[in-house]
């Protein structure tokens, strides 16, 4: 299965940079989707096929946290995956997250291995890989 | 409240550059500086938990689109946008103060962080900012970058 992968962050740089790293993890992906804070990926989501979200926290206009929390209470879309991408080292805001129902966290810097486990993690990607 | 160490700041930075850019810096002294560049890109973001301040990173112009490139795992010379370099020093920050914030308070305490603000400085302002107190500085290959961290 190629993943259709929704990347959310107000960084231009930092999409770039995701997508680039999620393509050397070996993370099978087929189409890859941006948007620059929560409102627009909330749109996004709303009108593609995506299979996993990728959400910074700190953006202007809906933060991370807040997509996540429309997204979880969203019949349509609470079934997608939410992997969150930041620079966040608190574990305290972690544990909320994931008791929320947020399925992954990688912090910045990463490495393309840290993808590769998380997405594995998450999806179960393993034996997909190329 | 408790102040913050500025030498951390620097050896935070030193260490995810060479994360983030594969490029090397190294504490520099400050009163060693020369001014190389004519304008400067300056990033700050506010912080605000059990401790409250601002971090600023500035950053030559000339410099900003090497560690781009570097960044992007494109060829330097090839052409980078003005508003990518910018992205670029905004990102850096960002690494910098939340793994800053991780290595002096932890992994437990709670922040708040501001999306990260840039100004252009010219070089009038660019001495005033080493200058200060609250300010020190790294170099990549002898080029002085500036952090700034106002507690």
């Amino acid at each position: 299965m190629s993943l259709n992968i929704l990347i959310v962050d107000d960084s231009s740089i930092a999409r770039s940079v995701i997508t680039k790293t999620i393509k050397l993890s070996g993370v099978p992906c087929e189409n890859f989707l941006y948007a620059e804070n929560g409102r627009e990926g909330l749109d996004v989501l709303r009108k593609n096929c995506v299979d996993v979200a990728l959400l910074d926290i700190n953006m202007p206009v809906m933060t991370g946290i807040e997509m996540a929390d429309e997204m979880l209470s969203d019949e349509h879309l609470k079934s997608i995956p939410v992997i969150i991408i930041s620079t966040e080292g608190s574990t305290t805001v972690m544990k909320k997250l994931q008791e929320k129902g947020v399925k992954g966290f990688i912090r910045k810097p990463f490495t393309p291995e840290k993808f590769c486990h998380i997405f594995n993690e998450v999806l179960g990607t393993e034996n997909e890989k190329i | 409240m408790k102040k913050y160490d500025i030498t951390v700041l620097s050896k935070t930075f030193c260490r995810i550059l060479e994360q983030t850019a594969f490029m090397f810096a190294e504490e520099a002294d400050k009163n060693r500086c020369s001014l190389i560049d004519n304008s400067f890109f300056c990033s700050t973001i506010s912080f605000k938990g059990p401790s409250e301040g601002n971090i600023t990173l500035c950053v030559p112009e000339g410099i900003s689109s090497e560690i781009a490139a570097n960044i992007l795992g494109i060829e330097t010379g090839q052409e980078i946008s003005g508003q990518m370099l910018e992205d670029t020093v905004k990102e850096l920050t960002n690494i910098l103060c939340g793994q800053f914030i991780t290595d002096v308070e932890g992994t437990v305490p709670v922040f708040k962080f501001s999306p990260p603000v840039m100004k252009k400085l010219q070089r009038e302002n660019w001495r005033a900012l080493l200058n200060s107190a609250n300010s020190t500085s790294v170099k990549i290959d002898e080029i002085p970058l500036i952090l700034n961290l106002e507690m």
